[in-house]
């Protein structure tokens, strides 16, 4: 990212924030908030906003103003309408098997107990959780993304790998 | 180094490679990495930048101006909260605190409680809780038929005409239509209280209070109510309220031509084919019907 004194008015730099963080901005969206709430849609909302504030936010600024006005604009959302997080299984067509029934049984269970011990975790824990796990995101890149410290994201992602580990048993 | 810093590590991507190698003959890391084998699998869709910034106002606009797409949103917006409120009159949302939910007849309906509590209604039943009110008393009023699945917590009480459940476990049926009281016991312990009188049950008890007489109950196989499962079973039920229920279930009349509502019926009926449920409910007691449009008449032979 530049940083150079000024604004974001300018467009090209404008389109380079959009593609340096819209999709940081939309995963930081789904695993926060599951998929039914619509991530893609919040993150034009919030460049909109920065594109309207433009001449207030300068460049090294853009991802905080980003994340914040995103993060704040999907709680009104959910303030409206109270939906169950839910994610995507997105591999759904992929389950044709040449397993055995009880293994296939077996795997259903882990998926079920999985997903309830996510859905049981903080959203902060688990977006930190799955942007490490999932998206391969390193401790110091989910750090500067939340704005927090790198320690803090070591400490959620293993507070949320005991919780999950102790959800799921024996599995 | 102990498991917990392993774990630290490799979820920091900071093991050392003789580190790494003996961390990857152990259970833990085994179980990590089916872990995350499933976790892969739900990662976030695709995100598609360059078809999202295509999406955005473009070059020539300066600030300030409402790009047109602005609007879009706007209406966006409208329609979206046109749809989430049209979808609230749907269910009989009532802003008021108390929030109703009824069911018609011909429908079952599965409400959620604030507490995620869970239950089927069937036909014609309606069901009251106080929104507001819910975190300090899990009161229900019922009318009708429901079976619950009471979340873990404090005292749940389900109020009805002719009594009231209070749960102690978790999953029951009441039903409480017009001279039929009846509370199936599914799971746990429910105490029943009606006209002054207390009832515990116990997984696989039942209690019935007809036209003022109560009986015991015990009941069959099976994890609920046999109407969840699309079928309504009477054991030794007077035939008047086995024929209410067929009203209730199928939406039709019913005239009754020398037909004993009091003599005691065991059976069932289907909720899918009126044909087929008539012919449960009138061949064992020697009963001839005739089905027009929505008009169902049953006589005797006397």
């Amino acid at each position: 990212m530049s940083h150079e004194k000024g604004n974001v008015c300018d467009e090209g730099r404008f389109k380079t924030l959009f593609r340096e963080l819209s999709k940081d901005l939309h995963d930081f969206l789904y695993y926060k908030y599951g998929a039914g709430n619509h991530p893609a849609d919040i993150v034009q909302e919030a460049f909109v906003k920065l594109w309207n504030n433009c001449k207030n936010v300068p460049p090294e600024k853009a991802r905080a103003f980003l994340f914040t006005v995103a993060n704040n604009q999907m709680l009104n959302e959910l303030a409206k309408r109270k939906t169950a997080l839910r994610y995507q299984d997105t591999v759904e067509a992929k389950r044709y098997t040449l397993e055995s029934p009880e293994f296939a049984m077996e795997e259903e269970q882990y998926r079920q107990r999985l997903h309830a011990a996510l859905e049981s975790l903080t959203e902060d824990q688990r977006v930190t959780f799955m942007l490490n796990r999932v998206e391969g995101k390193k401790h110091q890149e989910i750090a500067d993304m939340l704005g927090i410290g790198r320690k803090a994201v070591e400490k959620r992602i293993y507070t949320a790998y005991k919780i999950i580990r102790e959800q799921l048993g024996d599995f | 180094m102990n498991e917990e810093d392993l774990v630290k590590k490799w979820l920091a991507g900071a093991l050392s490679e003789s580190e790494r190698l003996s961390f990857e003959e152990t259970e833990t890391y085994r179980k990590l990495q089916r872990m995350d084998g499933i976790l892969q699998q739900m990662k976030a869709p695709d995100y598609d930048v360059e078809a999202e910034e295509k999406k955005l106002p473009t070059a020539s606009q300066p600030a300030g101006v409402v790009p047109i797409w602005r609007r879009n949103a706007f209406l966006k917006i409208a329609a979206s909260l046109l749809l989430v409120l049209s979808a609230a009159l749907a269910i009989g949302y009532m802003s008021m605190g108390d929030e109703t939910i009824k069911v018609l007849a011909a429908t079952k309906t599965t409400a959620y409680l604030p507490d995620s509590s869970e239950v089927v209604l069937n036909n014609a039943s309606s069901l009251t809780y106080s929104k507001s009110r819910w975190n300090k008393a899990r009161v229900v009023e019922l009318s009708g038929e429901g079976f619950f699945k009471v979340t873990h917590g404090s005292r749940f009480d389900v109020k009805t005409s002719s009594g009231t459940v209070t749960v102690v476990g978790t999953q029951f049926n009441v039903k409480s239509r017009a001279g039929y009281f009846e509370v199936q016991c599914y799971e746990g312990t429910v105490k029943v209280r009606s006209n002054g009188s207390e009832q515990m049950l116990r997984k696989g008890q039942g209690w019935r209070l007809i036209g003022g007489l109560s009986a015991a109950l015990e009941l069959g196989a099976g994890d609920g109510p046999s109407w969840m499962g699309n079928e309504s079973r009477f054991e030794s039920v007077p035939y008047g309220q086995v024929v209410e229920e067929f009203k209730r279930q199928y939406g039709v009349k019913v005239n009754l031509v020398h037909v004993d509502v009091n003599q005691v019926f065991t059976g069932s009926f289907t909720h899918d084919n009126i044909e087929l449920a008539l012919q449960s409910i009138t061949l064992p007691l020697n009963i001839k019907f005739d089905l027009e449009e929505n008009l169902v008449r049953l006589s005797g032979d006397r």
